[in-house]
C-alpha cells in the first residue's frame, strides 16, 4: 500500500497546515487540501489518479519521500544505515579524547569519575600517545578533545604532546581541538597554552547560578567555585575573543529554572559575545555516583524546552544525526593517563572496558570494542530502526545503550522529541514555522 | 488567476542524505562536517550525558547565536 511514510508527521494549528518528513528533514506549508490528500492516502496502485492535480500531487509528495509504500521507507532507511557504515568505519578521521588526568581539584558529588585511580599522563606515555597516532597510517585529520578529570591540571603534557603533533614528520593534520574544563584554573601555564596553539572552543560547565553551583561544584574544602569561575571567564572571553566559548549549564529537577537566570546573565552582560554558546546540559544517571542528583525525565526535558520557547528563546529545527556518536566509530579512541585505550570517556578507569593501550599497539578486548562498533548505535538497534524519527535523534549514547543490553540496566535510549506522541517535536517545528512568518514579516519584499 | 487545488511550499529545505553519502565516500565534506571534512560527532543537547566533550562541538546547539 502506498500512504503517508512513516517519516512524515501532519502538524495542525488552528488553520495552518504544515508537513515535516524527518529523512529529508523538510517542512513544508500546505492547505487543506492537500493535507487531507496525504492524510487519507492509502492506494494500491499508482495509477488511480485521474484527476491530472492529483496525479501531480501525487508524484510530488512521493519524489520528495513524504509519501510512499512500506518498501520505499525500507529504501531510505537502508541509505541512512549506510551513510553510518561509511561514517562508522571511516579511517581517514582520527578522533582523540585524551585524559592526561582523571583527577580533578574539584570533589563535585554526582562525578561519572568517581572514586577511579588519579593519576598524571608520564613523558613515557605521552611519546607512545605521539607514536600511537603516527601508527595510523590512514589518517588524514586528527581532531582531540582534551577531557579528564580536569585536563587543566596537566598543561604541560598538552603543551608537549601538542608541540609533537604540530612538527613531527607523518602526523595527521590537527583540524580541530577543544578542552572541557571546570574554569577554576584559567590562569598562568593554562592561559599560555591558549597563547600558543589554537584551541576552537572551550567547554565550561555551570550548575546553576550561584547557590546551585556552590552546592555542588566545590573543592575538597567545600568551598564553592561559582564567583571564581565567572571571574575567569570574563578574562578568558576578553584575552581569547576569537575562541568559542561553550557554557555548559547542568540541570537537575532542583536547579532547572536556573538555566533562564544565566542565560539572560549573559546576553545581558556580552550583548556582542557572538561566540558564545549556552545551553542546558540535562544530567543523566551515569552508574553510581549519582551523588544524590535528582535527574530529569523526558517529560520533564520537554516541558523545560516548551518553557524555554515561551519565554522567547530561539528553538532550533531539527538536525540530522545520523553518524551517531564516537564510540560507535572504528577511528575513535578515549585515551587515558597510563595510555589506556576506551571506546567511552564513561570507561576511564574500569579495567574491564579497557580495549587496549597504546604501547601495546593491539587490541586486546574485542568484546568490548565489538559490542561498541556493532550494537552501541541506534542505527544498529532494532527497535531503533523501526522509529520514525531515527534520523533526527539525538539521543544515541552508546554506553546507555550498552548497558541496557549486556548489563540489565534499564536507561533512557529516546530522545525527548519522542515524549507523548512527538509533542516537543511538533512544538518545536510550530516553534521554527512562527519565527518564519515573524522574519518574513520584517524582510522586505 | 485560477487558483490551485493543491498548495505545497517548502519552508525549510534539509539535507540530501544521499549527496552526503556519495561525499563521504569520495572524500568531500558531509552532512556534520567542519570545512577539513572533519566529522564531529554530537551526543547532542537534549539526552546528552553530563560532561560530554562532543556535544558542543558542532555549534549545532539549541541556543546557538550563529542560529539567531
Amino acid at each position: 500500500m502506498i500512504t503517508k511514510s512513516k517519516y512524515t508527521f501532519l502538524i495542525k494549528d488552528k488553520d495552518k497546515f504544515l508537513v515535516y518528513n524527518s529523512f529529508k528533514n523538510d517542512f513544508w506549508e500546505v492547505n487543506h487540501e492537500t493535507f487531507e490528500f496525504i492524510q487519507d492516502l492509502n492506494i494500491s496502485d499508482e495509477k488511480v489518479f485521474n484527476d491530472a492535480e492529483e496525479r501531480a500531487l501525487f508524484d510530488k509528495l512521493k519524489s520528495q519521500s513524504i509519501v510512499g509504500s512500506e518498501q520505499d521507507d525500507e529504501t531510505l532507511l537502508d541509505e541512512l544505515r549506510a551513510k553510518y557504515l561509511t561514517s562508522s568505519f571511516s579511517k581517514e578521521r582520527l578522533l582523540l579524547t585524551i585524559a592526561p588526568t582523571i583527577s580533578c581539584n574539584l570533589r563535585c558529588p554526582y562525578c561519572f569519575e568517581g572514586n577511579k585511580p588519579s593519576g598524571i599522563m608520564d613523558k613515557a606515555t605521552c611519546d607512545k600517545l605521539i607514536e600511537f597516532i603516527k601508527y595510523h597510517k590512514f589518517a588524514k585529520s586528527l581532531q582531540i578533545s582534551w577531557f579528564g578529570g580536569e585536563p587543566t591540571l596537566c598543561p604541560q603534557q598538552i603543551d608537549y604532546i601538542l608541540d609533537k603533533i604540530l612538527t613531527e614528520e607523518g602526523m595527521p593534520k590537527l583540524v580541530y581541538q577543544d578542552i572541557v574544563t571546570n574554569g577554576t584554573r584559567l590562569t598562568g601555564e593554562v592561559l599560555e597554552l591558549f597563547e600558543k596553539y589554537s584551541f576552537n572552543m572551550i567547554q565550561i560547565t555551570l550548575d546553576g547560578w550561584r547557590t546551585s553551583h556552590d552546592t555542588k561544584r566545590v573543592y575538597p574544602n567545600g568551598k564553592g567555585t561559582f564567583e571564581e569561575i565567572m571571574e575567569n571567564l570574563d578574562f578568558f572571553m576578553k584575552k581569547f575573543p576569537e575562541v568559542n566559548i561553550s557554557i555548559r549549564v547542568n540541570i537537575d529537577k532542583v536547579n532547572k529554572d536556573d538555566f533562564m537566570k544565566i542565560f539572560h546573565f549573559f546576553k545581558e552582560n556580552y550583548p556582542t559575545k557572538h561566540n558564545l554558546n549556552i545551553y542546558p546540559g540535562i544530567l543523566k544517571n551515569c552508574g553510581s555516583f549519582n551523588g544524590g542528583t535528582k535527574f530529569l525525565c523526558n517529560s520533564e526535558i520537554s516541558e523545560m524546552y516548551t518553557n524555554m520557547a515561551k519565554e522567547g528563546i530561539m528553538v532550533s529545527y531539527p538536525k540530522h544525526h545520523i553518524c551517531g556518536c564516537g564510540a560507535n566509530h572504528l577511528s575513535c579512541y578515549v585515551i587515558g593517563p597510563k595510555g589506556e585505550l576506551y571506546k567511552c570517556w564513561q570507561d576511564v578507569g574500569i579495567k574491564d572496558q579497557e580495549i587496549g593501550n597504546i604501547y601495546e599497539k593491539k587490541i586486546f578486548n574485542q568484546k568490548v570494542l565489538g559490542r561498541y562498533l556493532l550494537h552501541g548505535a541506534n542505527m544498529t538497534d532494532t527497535t531503533c530502526l523501526k522509529c520514525p524519527i531515527l534520523p533526527i535523534c539525538d539521543s544515541n549514547c552508546a554506553n546507555d545503550r550498552l548497558m541496557n543490553l549486556y548489563h540489565g540496566a534499564d536507561k533512557e535510549l529516546c530522545c525527548a522529541y519522542k515524549e507523548n506522541d512527538y509533542s516537543l517535536l511538533k512544538e518545536r517545528l510550530l516553534g521554527v514555522y512562527h519565527q518564519i512568518q515573524e522574519q518574513a514579516k520584517h524582510t522586505p519584499s | 488567476m485560477k487558483k490551485e487545488k493543491f498548495q505545497l511550499q517548502q519552508i525549510v529545505k534539509g539535507n540530501d542524505l544521499s549527496q552526503d553519502l556519495l561525499a563521504m565516500i569520495t572524500g568531500g565534506f558531509a552532512q556534520g562536517s567542519t570545512e577539513d571534512g572533519c566529522i564531529i560527532f554530537t551526543c547532542q543537547d537534549l539526552t546528552t550525558c553530563a560532561h560530554c566533550p562532543k556535544d558542543t562541538a558542532c555549534s549545532e546547539n539549541l541556543l546557538c547565536p550563529s542560529k539567531k
